[in-house]
């Protein structure tokens, strides 16, 4: 590869908004994640109805120009509570795909860094709680803190984070023994430089792109929670608990199942693209194809 | 009085492994004068890597010693050897993964001085921009990421980074086997140019003796651990003693067609480091092989009336 | 005139992008006898690769061939990569140069090879088998009928650069191409694969296109050399008369900055960087790098001049010595 001109290189978010528009997954994903947030952060203003107001009188009517979505069985309208319920699942994800990645990743990035036996024991600790069927230690872990939305974030966040110890780990491992760690040790750089400064901007590629997939996956897994009754509750506005209250009128009422469903679809199809997107977007090297 | 830069006696490296001890780096001695060039050459598999590692501290020895300007590495307190590091630069092979590819190559240049010697800001600038004018990369390159170079200008960007304390000494480790043929003679020339103008001392380690010759003073052939020919590279390029060494100067292509049919083939391959022969280590391959060969361990001796030591029956 | 083992007309490779065609190869024509060995030395980016990889459907499906190629006098359909490959099979063997990455890690060398002789030439297990444990033991692989039940893992590097070369001869091939067979090898073991390329080839009629950077391993083995520059062929002659009289600058330079053993002289180094490709220039590709130009090496792209001995692109070229 030969040297590049450097005079007239454009700035580096320049380039980066130039590879988000060139790169199609990432767009369409993008777009709709956008279309989510929005729906989030203007809830108040975009909704036409107190997302908790109980109207008996218009219970269980289907979607028409008065309620977009139509109504459930507590005369709730299902369009303002659609929109609440995108905060919630947002902050979800984002908190449990946050705190699982603020725990994982040190664990890793050590492990890999320091080896031998220290690190081996690391990850088999790590390793214990892979060890349980996915929805098991969530439910385990709720029925130990408790029910509610904040104990099932916890309860995600414990069953998440090994994942990203043991993806950082991978790439700690291989980073470890490259020469720019090898000559910054000879250097007699200190451990916490040579962890954050070399160590981790070349091992959290994975983790992020992880993290990405996992926003979409997380905002299901806490909906099945709600749906199996151990994560939000009345009077939390949350899609998983949208699906379960109005389970047994799915048959007749199409809609009281179906918007909320199709909420949660929209958005970690939308999440899943942008992860996609994300990985490309992280590599130096790459043109965002 | 001159002192040795580095001297290195008895360094052993023993790797356990589930087939049996490896011996990596066995019994090596030598030293490295203000200003010189030690080589050390031998085929993959003979230590020469690990004696480096062993060196730079990136890997303990198993026992003998290192020592750095009169400090003996094995008994030296951190913050001794904290500065000793400063002293001593390394560049490696692979020019592709010796840059950290997420920090700009002026960071990783500078990064050494800002840690140990707290520059920063314009100061730190200038200086990064003089090593890399040293090495004759652009001052411009600073603020570049290592994949917008080709090999041989990330080479210099390590070499630069090497050079940025001041170091006495810098370990090669086959700086320029990855590089091509112009481009490795543009940086055999430049590490020549910084001994004379900086005398720094090299620890130049490479499986290739046509590279070597240029910037050695003395020459360390090793083979499966043990150092089996050294002393004045002139002499042992000249002249070569121990049967291994000039096999493998025998192996060198050369540049003349004619000499083809004068060459003799290399017999045998080296042997795996786990089952070294008994004896001379060299003796399943030697065509001179005696029959104490194989069960004594030649000791590296004093060639008469040369400057060269082996470690062979046959010169003792 | 006997029929070429390996011949190629203006061969010209273009790499199609959304941002355009990228040429990296620009019209390159040569001849291999059977029998002989010519050797293709060129730096990173010269295109030294890509020359046997398009005759052989080795490139990537965005790339454009053109040209003619012949293998023993059949025509080889260029048009698409997997027609090229159906066409070489049988007459063209490889040997590339990492031994370690050429054979799956996951499978004995003995179903691998066997799998490969029967693939190229169309024999059954058996005799395919049979033609692998014969390679072997012409190699001098210790054991050969053990060597053969071993993993990858379990062989050394050059051991493993054998059990390819046994591989290649077994599908007796009219061509061989060798990609830098032995840059990843001591020069110990560099110099015994040499000698047994060298001794293959002689006695089975094989035309060998060497590929390597490395001018002394041409010395070794070639009887003819192609220079590349830039994806064109800059020189073209004997061995001896390459090595020893080079007419083109290029060439020149690239032996003066060989390394020599028992010459403890500074390197004459070419200042610059090998141009990359795609890279349009007005006249000699060489000229920005070169120490003898004039004003036409500049201004005017210098054409491959066949003389009767040898061929060369420079409008300057280095005096022909009168011994």
């Amino acid at each position: 590869m030969t040297a590049v001109d450097t005079s007239n290189e454009p700035s580096r978010w320049a380039t980066l908004l130039g590879r988000v528009a060139g790169n199609k997954t990432f767009f369409v994903g993008f777009v709709l994640f956008i279309i989510v947030l929005i729906a989030a952060i203007f809830a108040p203003l975009l909704a036409t109805y107190d997302p908790l107001a109980i109207n008996f009188d218009d219970k269980l009517l289907p979607p028409s120009l008065t309620h977009f979505f139509g109504t459930d069985e507590l005369g709730r309208d299902l369009y303002s509570r659609i929109l609440y319920g995108a905060r919630t699942s947002l902050m979800i994800g984002l908190m449990v795909t946050i705190l699982a990645v603020l725990i994982g990743t040190p664990i890793g990035l050590i492990a890999g860094y320091a080896g031998g036996r220290f690190g081996f024991w690391l990850m088999r600790f790590t390793d214990v709680f892979i060890a349980f069927p996915p929805l098991l230690l969530p439910i385990a872990i709720t029925a130990a803190l408790g029910q509610g939305l904040y104990e099932a974030m916890i309860a995600l966040s414990i069953s998440a984070f090994p994942w990203y110890a043991r993806i950082v780990y991978s790439e700690s491992q291989r980073v470890s023994q490259s020469l720019y760690v090898k000559s910054a040790k000879a250097s007699g750089f200190g451990h916490g430089r040579i962890l954050f400064k070399h160590m981790l901007p070349n091992c959290w590629t994975p983790a992020i792109t992880q993290a990405s997939m996992d926003f979409g996956y997380t905002i299901l897994a806490a909906a099945s929670l709600s749906f199996i009754g151990i994560g939000a509750k009345e009077p939390d506005i949350e899609w998983g608990l949208m699906v379960a209250t109005s389970r047994t009128k799915f048959l007749d009422f199409w809609w009281v199942a179906m918007m909320p469903g199709f909420a949660i679809l929209i958005t970690v199809f939308a999440l899943n693209l942008l992860g996609d997107g994300v990985r490309d977007l992280l590599d130096p090297k790459g043109d965002g194809k | 009085m001159e002192q040795a830069v580095l001297e290195v006696s008895d360094l052993c490296k023993f790797f356990p492994t589930p087939a049996g001890l490896v011996h990596a780096v066995d019994h090596v001695s030598f030293t490295i004068d203000q200003g010189h060039s030690v080589a050390v050459v031998g085929e993959s598999g003979c230590g020469k890597t690990t004696l480096a590692l062993s060196l730079l501290q990136l890997i303990k020895a198993t026992s003998g010693h290192v020592i750095f300007e009169g400090l003996d590495t094995a008994t030296a307190t951190r913050a001794e050897l904290l500065e000793l590091r400063q002293k001593i630069g390394v560049v490696f092979q692979d020019p592709h993964s010796s840059l950290n590819p997420r920090m700009r190559v002026g960071d990783s240049v500078g990064e050494a001085l800002k840690v140990h010697r707290g520059m920063k800001g314009s100061e730190l600038r200038a200086k990064v921009g003089q090593l890399l004018e040293d090495v004759g990369m652009p001052v411009s390159a600073a603020e570049r990421f290592p994949h917008q170079f080709s090999g041989g200008q990330r080479q210099r960007i390590a070499i630069a980074r090497a050079l940025a304390l001041d170091p006495h000494l810098i370990v090669l480790d086959e700086p320029t086997s990855a590089l091509d043929v112009s481009v490795q003679a543009q940086v055999l020339n430049l590490l020549a140019d910084l001994k004379r103008d900086k005398g720094i001392s090299y620890l130049f380690i490479s499986h290739s003796l046509a590279t070597v010759e240029y910037l050695a003073d003395t020459l360390l052939v090793m083979y499966l651990g043990r150092v089996v020919e050294s002393g004045s590279a002139d002499e042992i390029f000249a002249n070569p003693k121990h049967p291994y060494t000039q096999m493998l100067v025998g192996s060198v292509p050369q540049l003349d067609p004619d000499m083809r049919s004068k060459r003799t083939m290399p017999k045998g391959e080296i042997p795996s480091p786990i089952n070294r022969p008994t004896g001379c280590p060299f003796s399943s391959r030697c065509s001179q092989v005696m029959d104490k060969c194989r069960d004594q361990v030649p000791e590296l001796l004093q060639v008469e009336g040369a400057n060269v030591q082996t470690a062979c029956f046959l010169n003792q | 005139m006997t029929v070429p083992a390996f011949s190629v007309r203006d061969l010209r490779v273009g790499y199609s992008s959304r941002r355009g065609v990228t040429q990296v190869l620009h019209g390159v024509s040569m001849d291999i006898a059977p029998g002989e060995i010519v050797g293709m030395v060129g730096e990173s980016g010269s295109g030294k690769s890509t020359t046997p990889s398009a005759a052989l459907g080795l490139v990537t499906e965005n790339a454009i061939v053109t040209g003619s190629v012949e293998m023993a006098g059949q025509p080889i359909r260029l048009g698409r990569a997997k027609e090229t490959r159906q066409d070489a099979r049988g007459k063209a063997s490889v040997i590339f140069q990492q031994p370690m990455r050429a054979f799956s890690p996951y499978d004995r060398l003995d179903r691998q090879i066997t799998d490969a002789i029967m693939a190229q030439i169309g024999v059954s297990r058996a005799e395919a088998h049979q033609k692998a444990l014969d390679g072997f033991t012409e190699l001098k692989l210790p054991d050969p009928a053990l060597a053969l039940r071993k993993y990858p893992h379990q062989m050394s590097g050059g051991q493993l650069q054998r059990a390819m070369i046994a591989l290649a001869f077994a599908c007796k091939p009219q061509v061989l191409i060798c990609d830098e067979p032995t840059t990843a090898l001591d020069v110990t073991v560099q110099a015994q694969v040499i000698h047994m390329i060298r001794t293959l080839a002689e006695e089975r009629g094989v035309g060998v296109l060497f590929i390597t950077h490395d001018l002394g391993v041409v010395a070794e083995i070639c009887d003819r050399v192609y220079v590349m520059y830039s994806g064109q062929i800059v020189e073209e002659n004997t061995v001896n008369a390459v090595l020893k009289q080079p007419r083109h600058r290029y060439t020149r330079a690239l032996l003066n900055s060989t390394p020599v053993m028992g010459e403890k002289t500074r390197f004459q180094t070419i200042p610059g960087n090998a141009p990359g490709a795609g890279e349009i220039k007005v006249g000699c590709p060489f000229a920005p790098r070169c120490q003898a130009t004039n004003d036409l090496c500049t201004t005017e792209f210098p054409a491959l001049q066949h003389q009767a001995e040898g061929s060369f692109a420079c409008h300057n070229p280095e005096p022909l010595e009168t011994v």
